[in-house]
């Protein structure tokens, strides 16, 4: 497993664990919203990544509904 | 409606489940009037009308702790206060529930529901919200088995 295949299922794994933290009704919006930011911007995955590290995996959950927060408006 | 102990947290209190361990994951969700709990309520995908959107998202109930209350003859299940933060939410708060995570809403079980008591806390134009078990300023009691 190479480095970028490492920090892709680490992000995969973060992603995951912040959608259990949403309403199921929230869940589906909430990636497709981190999917769009995932293309768009090429630091999104890093930040996730940060984040969760320095404010342990509960965190990557408030990253996702602040993007969906902002995708509703 | 009062509050309410679901019979699935009554039983895996009393086997698997250890309130106190702070390895096990328990959290706690918000849920409008329009949920209805009944002690027959098992795992978390039975619970309904869960907040969504605004900022909410579900949180850890940490610093957990069983306490023996010999006044009242009963063990008292504590824990700190939970807070919600980050909120823009217009919706109404009727139902903390409390429950213990395992790997997904089917599996995850539910401890109890609590009664924010009449038609609920309107969380409109608040950015944070905490529930303060018992009324207490840090640490208090979640529920209680007699």
């Amino acid at each position: 497993m190479t480095d970028s295949d490492r920090a892709a299922a680490d992000y995969d794994a973060a992603i995951e664990h912040g959608l259990q933290l949403l309403s199921p009704a929230d869940r589906e919006p909430a990636k497709a919203a981190a999917d769009r930011l995932l293309m768009s911007d090429t630091t999104f995955a890093a930040h996730v990544l940060k984040f969760c590290a320095d404010f342990g995996p509960d965190s990557v959950a408030g990253i996702l509904a602040h993007e969906l927060s902002k995708a509703s408006r | 409606m009062a509050n309410v102990a679901y019979n699935k947290g009554k039983t895996i209190l009393g086997g698997s489940a250890d309130w106190s361990d702070g390895a096990q994951t328990y959290r706690a969700l918000l849920c409008t009037s329009a949920y209805v709990p009944t002690t027959n309520d098992d795992f978390v995908a039975a619970v309904t009308n869960e907040l969504s959107g605004g900022g909410y998202v579900r949180q850890a109930v940490v610093n957990r702790s069983v306490v023996e209350d010999a006044a009242n003859d009963r063990g008292n299940y504590v824990a700190d206060n939970t807070q919600w933060t980050g909120l823009s939410s217009i919706e109404r708060v009727k139902w903390v529930v409390v429950f213990k995570f395992n790997t997904n809403d089917a599996d995850s079980e539910l401890i109890a529901a609590l009664d924010m008591g009449g038609a609920g806390v309107d969380l409109t134009n608040l950015t944070e919200w905490t529930v303060r078990y018992d009324g207490q300023p840090l640490n208090g009691r979640v529920f209680s088995i007699t």
